[in-house]
């Protein structure tokens, strides 16, 4: 019989459930800026083309920090750091349907969509 | 001492053949000697092994009778899937993992921190890996590039052909792969009767697979 480490996964799994805890209890900084909070604006939304239409900009805006704005590396890897915050494991569209966090990945993508509008403005203010 | 292991990716548009392959030919192969954890978020994979509703009932099995067999837990949500990836790199026991739509867990910016450490540190414990996606440009480059053998499955998408053409010549010939057919590539030993950018298909009836001449 292959013995498995349980005492080392017990800990991990304790540390990953004291984190997740943590993290949801923390409060939802999103949903106090009012560009969030689209039941207020009344609007409606296609998911899936947010979904598809943030990984485009995702793509693009990355490669065009590398080729054409030429930021340097650093700057590159702290907008990638961001952008993968929006654009990470909660994006799939398969996954959103499945998973009962699905309000708060919304939330996620409409503050990606949120996050690059206002890179851009700054971008074109010349700030970054 | 370092132990022997393997990293595989097998990428493909859905409805080709992709899961076939990999239930029928790459698992059995690879989970003969070793222990499997599947982690199986599309319920593809359920009558690979013995199955679990979640990772809760399959970590108590375990405990009681020992990391053994083929094991599917079925990843209705991100936390059982990630508390699979902490059993996976923490066991201490030499085994496979196979990642079902491993894009759900990783995109070309962020991975999961204990799947990036499976790919990173595994070989130390052993653990092998088979990853599974529809497309090859979602991957995390920590994943494709510790891959050892790509199976690609037909792409057509630029962005994904684009991302095939780190590792292969002739990305055309991916374009246009019937279905079935499959492209292996990557990191093959000269001695071996596969040669790097063959295509295949699988053979169910025989279970060994077919070279097919273009």
């Amino acid at each position: 019989m292959n013995s498995i480490n349980s005492e080392k996964i017990d800990e991990k799994l304790q540390q990953y459930e004291a984190e997740n805890h943590s993290s949801s209890s923390s409060g939802n900084g999103a949903a106090d800026d009012e560009s969030f909070n689209f039941n207020k604006a009344g609007q409606s939304f296609d998911l899936s083309e947010i979904v598809y239409e943030l990984e485009q900009i995702g793509n693009t805006y990355l490669e065009d920090m590398h080729k054409e704005l030429r930021f340097s590396d650093d700057k590159v890897k702290l907008h990638s750091d961001m952008l993968a915050f929006v654009l990470g494991k909660n994006l799939s569209l398969e996954r959103l349907k499945q998973t009962p966090e699905y309000l708060l990945t919304a939330q996620t993508i409409l503050m990606g969509t949120s996050f690059y509008r206002k890179m851009k403005k700054l971008e074109e203010q010349g700030e970054i | 001492m370092k132990k022997e292991r393997k990293i595989e990716t097998v990428t493909g548009k859905t409805g080709r053949g992709k899961s076939f392959f990999v239930l029928n030919y790459l698992l059995p192969k690879r989970a003969k000697k070793q222990p499997a954890l599947i982690v199986d978020s599309m319920a593809e994979y359920e009558k690979a092994g013995k199955s679990f509703k979640d990772f809760d009932s399959f970590y108590a099995s375990i405990k009681e009778n020992g990391f053994e067999g083929v094991n599917v837990v079925e990843t209705k949500n991100e936390k059982d899937a990630e508390k699979c990836f902490i059993f996976s790199a923490n066991c201490g026991v030499k085994h496979l993992l196979l990642v079902e739509e491993a894009s759900m867990f990783c995109s070309p910016y962020t991975i999961d921190e204990n799947l990036n450490n499976i790919v990173r540190f595994g070989r130390h414990s052993g653990i092998s890996c088979i990853f599974t996606a529809q497309r090859f440009a979602q991957l995390h480059k920590i994943v494709t590039s510790q891959t050892d053998i790509f199976y690609s499955f037909q792409q057509t998408e630029q962005n994904d052909l684009k991302a095939l053409s780190n590792y292969l010549n002739e990305t055309k010939k991916i374009k246009q792969l019937a279905k079935k057919e499959f492209c292996i590539f990557g990191d093959i030993p000269e001695s071996a009767e596969v040669k790097s950018g063959e295509i295949f298909t699988f053979n169910s009836k025989k279970n060994k697979i077919d070279r097919v001449q273009k």
